[in-house]
């Protein structure tokens, strides 16, 4: 038989029973929208945090803290636990000392309550930031200005405020030069930052930012602890600056030679790996349940493969007595078995999509349709065809003509 | 298809089936001969081995020993797939239970041994309209076999035996499942191609049948009982 010929005598033999062929689809369907909709959303959850970073964070600038930034072991987290503080004299030290770095600055922070007239607004995240040229502040100036050196020397009571914030005490040109109370404290209003956005829906922009020496001195709980953020030169490379910092920071700490550092440094990068690394995590588990209900949509294929080449037995039997040869068969049930999986993978794909599609329109949750996971089902269904028809087909194939012709 | 020579030519036919514990002798050695354009009844009662015989003859299945020449090719020796060759070149089915595709229309049927033959698919089926215009059914062409009576049934059956133009027509009790005018109707059927000059052999338990027939094979217990040829 040719190709063509076994398609349409495949399709044939499909169209007579098409709640049957229908049922044994259903397995496939539902196992390959699955996967593709588990897909566009590891997908749709990567994109997100990719722009997320892009936009948030200044690609160059990186971290130092006591804290990872991304996901350590229980040991790790114990252990970082026990090292010393990272205090801004040592910030200092390493601004002081650095070749390569364009900025240095150090921030902290806590939370507080914010003021404007009558109106007051709750658990307000206070930004402790050390005043710096460049942009390491992680945010832009919107209206008015940054704090200067000068203002940080002499703990100046000045603030600049988060986009959400100033929306919810009043209006740009009525703060700008006013008095806002944090936590009791009059300060006054320089500057309004330019809105951030939201990073896994959490909202940036309700901060108020203030002088590291003022917050220090008015604010702080005590503790010194500092983050550093550093801004490589312009013709440095990221890796060089960040070599660089760790080793004058380990000098600066008094690490013994050999001994790990007592500290992370985090670039976008490494954050962006972690995440990947907890999204392979996903993709591995949506491969595994993938893998499974195929397996399920596969053995409901072999079983009415099977049961199919039973009832069939004397049209085999006819076929064989026609001149079919085995391998005619075998090819019939194949096409068969594979037409009945591909279905299922096509309808499933166009469901996964619109499972996708609405779970991007009507959910915060992101999600994306990907062309891979159209390469993915249509490779799936067909390999579970393939696999789970041949049995059948193969016992087809083997049924002695003479046998099969006197089957009752 | 040779123009001389027989068409059947088997010498010392065994067939021997292994049932449980015990060796059963279907063939006990069968000598048998037929001459192209030959009508030929066969008779038997059922278990005497002529349904085995009809079956090697019909290459679905092989001699245990013996030799087997189908229009002087060795068939005893030949693997799956040249059976089916062979099948489908020079042999045509008559079955007792019409053995027809349900889900296919009757031209479709007749085209199926074309299919195997590799036949495009135009030419396929002119042909197999031919065949039913031979049989009388061209107007029921796009009938299934459901919306058919058993004699109509059975000529589209005759019909795909006869579509591939085959050397051999073999008939396994064509008349067994139809009605005596029926049967007589595709009995005639039968003459005619004959007259034709096709070559068939004809099972069947109807003695009144076989008295018809030029020559009369009796089979019994796996061995050739009387032939009114010798």
């Amino acid at each position: 038989m040719r190709p063509p010929e076994v398609i349409l005598s495949a399709l044939w033999a499909m169209r007579s029973n098409r709640m049957r062929t229908a049922l044994a689809s259903l397995g496939v369907l539902i196992g390959v929208s699955a996967v593709v909709s588990l897909v566009g959303l590891v997908t749709g959850i990567r994109n997100y945090i990719r722009d997320q970073f892009d936009t948030v964070l200044g690609a160059r600038v990186f971290e130092i803290s006591r804290y990872s930034g991304g996901f350590e072991d229980l040991d790790s987290w114990l252990e970082s636990r026990r090292w010393p503080d990272l205090t801004v004299d040592q910030a200092r030290e390493l601004a002081g000392l650095m070749t390569t770095a364009g900025g240095v600055t150090w921030r902290s922070g806590s939370g507080g309550r914010v003021t404007f007239g009558d109106r007051t607004v709750e658990s307000v995240r206070i930004r402790a930031l050390a005043p710096s040229e460049t942009d390491v502040a992680g945010f832009a100036i919107g209206t008015g200005r940054f704090f200067t050196h000068a203002e940080d020397a002499a703990r100046a009571r000045v603030c600049i405020l988060g986009s959400d914030l100033a929306e919810t005490l009043g209006t740009p040109a009525g703060l700008i030069g006013g008095d806002v109370t944090v936590q009791g404290y009059r300060f006054t209003v320089i500057g309004i930052a330019r809105p951030l956005g939201s990073i896994f829906g959490h909202g940036l922009d309700d901060f108020v930012a203030v002088p590291w020496s003022t917050w220090s001195e008015l604010l702080s709980d005590g503790r010194d602890e500092v983050e550093i953020a550093v801004l490589p030169r312009e013709e440095v490379g990221l890796e060089e600056c960040r070599e660089e910092a760790r080793l004058v920071l380990r000098r600066i700490r008094g690490v013994p030679f050999q001994a790990p550092d007592n500290f992370y440094i985090t670039t976008q990068q490494g954050i962006l790996d972690s995440m990947q690394k907890v999204m392979a995590g996903a993709a591995a588990i949506t491969i595994g349940i993938a893998a499974i209900s195929l397996l399920v949509g596969g053995i409901g294929i072999m079983n009415i493969m099977l049961v199919s080449v039973t009832e069939r037995t004397r049209e085999i039997g006819t076929r064989r007595a026609m001149g079919a040869r085995r391998r005619d068969i075998v090819r019939q049930f194949l096409a068969e078995a594979l037409i009945i999986s591909l279905a299922g993978g096509f309808l499933g794909l166009l469901v996964g999509y619109a499972l996708t599609i609405a779970a991007e329109r009507l959910t915060p949750v992101p999600a994306a349709v990907s062309p891979f996971a159209a390469v993915l089902a249509v490779s799936f269904s067909a390999a579970t065809g393939l696999v789970f028809g041949v049995f059948p087909a193969w016992k087809a194939a083997g049924m002695d003509p003479v046998e099969a012709l006197r089957y009752e | 298809m040779t123009a001389s020579g027989p068409v059947i030519d088997a010498r010392g036919l065994r067939k021997v089936y292994r049932m449980g514990e015990v060796d059963v002798e279907a063939l006990a050695g069968v000598d048998f001969r037929m001459e192209q354009g030959e009508f030929t009844c066969m008779m038997g009662a059922s278990g005497s081995g002529k349904s085995t015989l009809l079956n090697i003859i019909g290459c679905l299945d092989r001699p245990t020993s013996g030799l087997y020449e189908l229009l002087g090719r060795r068939i005893d020796s030949m693997d799956d797939s040249e059976l089916a060759a062979i099948r489908n070149r020079f042999v045509g089915f008559v079955f007792q239970t019409f053995n027809l595709l349900a889900r296919a229309s009757a031209v479709e049927n007749v085209e199926l041994p074309l299919v195997y033959a590799r036949v495009p698919g135009r030419e396929r089926r002119e042909r197999a309209m031919e065949g039913l215009e031979r049989v009388g059914l061209a107007d029921r062409a796009g009938h299934r076999p459901n919306q058919m009576s058993g004699g109509e049934r059975q000529r589209v059956a005759i019909a795909r035996a006869l579509v591939t133009r085959p050397a051999l027509l073999l008939a396994d009790e064509p008349t067994g499942n139809l009605d005596s005018r029926t049967g007589g109707m595709i009995l005639d059927l039968f003459r005619e191609l004959h007259e034709e000059g096709n070559t068939i052999l004809l099972v069947t338990h109807d003695s009144g049948v076989a008295s018809s027939a030029k020559r009369l094979v009796r089979i019994r217990d796996g061995r050739i009982e009387s032939d009114s040829a010798r």
